[in-house]
Parts: C-alpha cells; sequence; structure tokens
C-alpha cells in the first residue's frame, strides 16, 4: 500500500492505549543485522531484516558504509538500542516488544524505498499489531 | 527515514524518531521528533557503554507518544549532558 500525501500534512496518530499495555517495535536504518543473516551492502542496499528481539547484543553486527559506525560496533544500542528496550519491557514501562526490529541500511534509491521497502516495513510492522514505533537512524 | 515513518504513521501506529540531524529531519515533517543536542551521528542514544543516557533518551521518546508538545512536523530537543 502506497499512501501519498503532501508534505505540509503531517499524519499523526494518537498512542491508542497506556504506554504499559503497548507493543512496541524499532525500527532502524543503522545498518544493523543479525549474526548468521546476510550484511547489508554498505553502499547500497535496499533490502530489510527483522532482527529477532531476542537477539544476543552481542549476535547484531553493522554494516552500513555512510557512517561512523565505531561506537555501534562497540555498543549497538547507540542507534539499535534493543537492550535497553528490553530493560523498559521488563520494568513494565512499555507492554511489549514486537518479535522483531526492522532493520535497513544506505541506499539513495529513494523511489525503490518509497516504492518497495516502505510499503514492506510497513507491513511487517502491522503483521505484529504493534501500538507504536521507535525509529533510529545511523 | 521520515518516509518509512510517516508511512507507518499513517497506517494508525504512532511513531517517534531519535534524530541527529535535525535540519534534515525537521524539513521531511516527522510527526513526532526527539533530538537529543550535540550528539553526532552514529550516538543517536549516547556513547556506548552509557547505559543510563541511552535509557533516559529511550524513556523521553517514549514518553513524547504519550504527550507530544509541539507540532507534529516538528522536533523536540532536549540536553542529555
Amino acid at each position: 500500500m502506497t499512501i501519498e500525501m503532501s508534505r505540509l500534512c503531517v499524519p499523526f496518530t494518537p498512542l491508542a492505549r497506556p504506554l504499559g499495555a503497548c507493543r512496541v517495535a524499532l525500527v532502524s536504518t543503522a545498518g544493523v543485522y543479525a549474526a548468521g543473516q546476510e550484511p547489508f551492502d554498505p553502499d547500497n542496499d535496499v533490502s530489510i531484516r527483522v532482527v529477532p528481539s531476542d537477539t544476543a547484543t552481542d549476535a547484531l553486527r553493522v554494516s552500513h558504509g555512510h557512517y561512523d559506525h565505531a561506537s555501534a560496533d562497540r555498543d549497538p544500542n547507540v542507534v539499535f538500542p534493543l537492550d535497553r528496550l528490553r530493560e523498559l519491557a521488563a520494568a513494565g514501562e512499555i507492554g511489549e516488544l514486537a518479535p522483531g526490529a526492522v532493520s535497513m541500511g544506505f541506499t539513495q534509491s529513494f523511489r525503490v524505498v518509497r516504492d518497495e521497502t516502505t510499503p514492506r516495513i510497513v507491513d511487517e510492522v502491522n503483521r505484529w499489531s504493534v501500538d507504536a514505533c521507535v525509529l533510529t537512524a545511523g | 527515514m521520515v518516509t518509512i515513518q510517516r508511512a507507518i504513521e499513517t497506517t494508525g501506529v504512532s511513531t517517534i524518531l531519535v534524530t541527529v540531524d535535525p535540519g534534515q529531519t525537521r524539513a521531511a515533517r516527522p510527526p513526532r521528533g526527539l533530538h537529543p543536542e550535540g550528539f553526532p551521528i552514529g550516538e543517536s542514544l549516547g556513547r556506548p557503554g552509557e547505559r543510563e543516557v541511552q535509557r533516559r533518551v529511550l524513556h523521553d521518546a517514549l514518553s513524547l507518544l504519550v504527550r507530544y508538545p509541539e507540532e507534529p512536523g516538528s522536533l523536540v530537543t532536549r540536553r542529555y549532558r
């Protein structure tokens, strides 16, 4: 599904329920993937990876050629805060994490992102019936 | 990134973007955005091992889903250090 909307219009969905009852997904363009998955092409990649939300932090990898990911290599939470989200879920601040986080890397193929990748990401988070998404870039 | 965010928001999901590139993000008119002031690209939530800063940024991001003090399409800037 593709919906075209003027930049002047801003879509806005109020949160449906208290945070403590929300299912939350992480969506990131920082090039993070799980060990065993195919790495992103660091210079251009329009594909996505679904990183299981229970992936061990030391099994997260970064492949992205257009920002300095030395910090993320040491601690993926600086761009992909899976540990912090797991802690907030355990503390009850959010209801639960979605089963996966949606991840992509670097691309300048904006038309493909708009027409193909974005609808795939939207389908992924809707399949999980999430209430909210936290988005991060590289 | 904001293209993806806006598309998700359009399907009835509340979204918050943590951004360290406020100029570009503002121009793209995100539904909601948190800009941790002074954080470099590649450290959107803080430095490696800086768990408490990372937690506070994420806590603030989630809180902005509950109540957004700005007009949608603009950013909220906070200082963490």
